[in-house]
């Protein structure tokens, strides 16, 4: 057995509901949660990489299910299962607990919009972090933070104001602060 | 926005408590490890093509890539590289003067390549334009400073339009790092030559880029220690690669408060003392037929 295999191994058993629960966030989608984890294992662990304990292996799995599932989004944009299925769908009933109200308030947000909310305010990366971890423009994701601040904000009944850039802390390992 | 934070911690809170009854390594570990696995194999071997290649050149960033070469060196090319049963001199770069012979011959692999034990040195430092190590140096504490300040664990679509292997030992740190950090593809130790002898022809694949970068010791101008993995016996796993997703190439930090320590004999005995630590690296291109390009080395000693 190869020395990555025990630590993959680990991971899949012991923090997949952690994992998949991130990426359920990230995607809004309990299936698709399950595709993009995979994907996040392969892409991690393909690379020759050891790591030396299974907190490790989790973090990078977890930093890389935002941009494995953007990838894909990029990767299948012709399909237009994912994106209509997310973009602008409005829930069906308000009157529901709060779990099911933010989640349904998540899926109004385009999949680049929600990938940054989940990056920004559930990581506290800071708005540079963010784009740099997604490729985009800096400016890029202040815009789709402050499209989804105001659809949350809306349908969730909080401000979207308080957005303090510059306090945010960043959580992604091996992240300098500030890039 | 701190409600918010509030809430999505809720939901994915509430999310794990519903996938905690899950198996989801009984239902994807072997999906998921085989294709690891064959992505491993595929980043040494060149299966998988054009991103393959790309990401093995941006991670190991110590290979000009000829990319316009490899335009017409596509899926199905024939070339006049060697097969893998033959033994192969690889010529080394015009530019590179002296010109030592390096032979990568497969097989034993026993003093034909500066990656193997045995093998005398011909000059002391050794690069070529299409691969270099453009510096060593020692460091310490520093290092993990410098780490943070530079590592890229994404998958920037950067591409390294230079090659350098800037190397680095630490001596100092509190606790030795002890892995591999590739953000961008793949940085093998092994030799090139005995990793493209072990690939198979793969007439779907694209071309392919093998490269590697390891520490060996030297005294008398032969290899007379390389890295050896304890746990595994033949891999260390005492390397960093770093990319910081620029032109730049890939910083590579052997991780040792002790890099004696990391050292393996190439003998039963004992490593001799008053060695010295080379920095090596090789690199080849592997084509879908199975054959690949005469290995290009370099090398350079820690002072």
């Amino acid at each position: 057995m190869a020395h990555w295999e025990p630590i993959l191994d680990e991971v899949m058993k012991e923090r997949a509901a952690r994992l998949l629960a991130y990426a359920a966030l990230v995607t809004g989608d309990d299936a698709e949660a399950h595709d993009v984890l995979q994907d996040a294992l392969v892409r991690t662990f393909s690379k020759r990489r050891s790591f030396a304990h299974v907190n490790a292996a989790e973090a990078y799995v977890r930093q890389a299910i935002p941009s494995v599932y953007l990838d894909g989004l990029r990767k299948r944009r012709s399909r237009e299962r994912t994106l209509n299925r997310s973009y602008e769908r409005e829930p069906a009933s308000q009157d529901v607990d709060s779990q099911v109200d933010v989640e349904r308030a998540l899926a109004v947000l385009s999949p680049r919009e929600r990938a940054c909310v989940v990056l920004r305010y559930y990581d506290d990366c800071t708005v540079q972090q963010v784009a740099f971890h997604l490729g985009i423009a800096e400016g890029t994701v202040k815009r789709y933070l402050a499209d989804a601040s105001a659809k949350l904000a809306a349908r969730l009944e909080i401000s979207e104001g308080d957005d303090q850039e510059a306090d945010a802390v960043p959580v992604l390992p091996g992240r300098k602060a500030g890039r | 926005m701190a409600e918010l934070k509030d809430m999505l911690q809720g939901v994915a809170e509430a999310k794990q408590r519903r996938f905690a009854d899950e198996d989801f390594a009984g239902a994807h570990a072997r999906v998921v490890t085989g294709r690891v696995k064959r992505r491993r194999a595929a980043t040494t071997v060149g299966v998988g093509g054009a991103s393959v290649l790309g990401a093995s050149a941006l991670a190991v960033g110590v290979i000009n890539v000829p990319w316009g070469a490899l335009g017409t060196a596509g899926p199905g090319s024939v070339t006049t590289t060697p097969q893998a049963s033959e033994s192969v001199s690889a010529p080394p770069s015009p530019s590179a003067s002296p010109e030592p012979s390096v032979s990568a011959t497969v097989g034993p692999l026993v003093g034909e390549t500066p990656f193997q034990c045995g093998y005398v040195l011909p000059v002391a430092e050794f690069g070529s334009d299409s691969l270099r190590i453009e510096a060593t140096h020692w460091t310490g504490a520093e290092l993990t400073e410098w780490i943070e300040a530079n590592d890229d664990p994404s998958d920037p679509d950067v591409m390294p339009s230079e090659a350098v292997v800037p190397t680095a030992i630490s001596t100092g740190q509190d606790e030795p790092l002890n892995g591999v950090w590739d953000g961008s593809g793949s940085a093998g130790f092994e030799d090139p030559a005995r990793e493209a002898a072990a690939g198979e022809p793969n007439p779907e694949a694209g071309v392919g880029i093998i490269s590697a970068v390891t520490f060996v010791a030297v005294k008398d101008g032969t290899v007379v220690g390389h890295l050896r993995d304890p746990d595994v016996g033949e891999s260390p796993l005492t390397w960093l690669g770093l990319n910081n997703g620029v032109a730049q190439g890939m910083t590579v930090a052997l991780l040792r408060t002790d890099p004696a320590g990391a050292m393996t004999s190439c003998s039963d005995a004992e490593l001799a003392e008053d060695w010295t630590l080379y920095a090596v690296a090789g690199t080849t291109f592997l084509y879908p037929d199975g054959s690949w390009d005469p290995v290009d080395y370099a090398w350079a000693k820690f002072e």
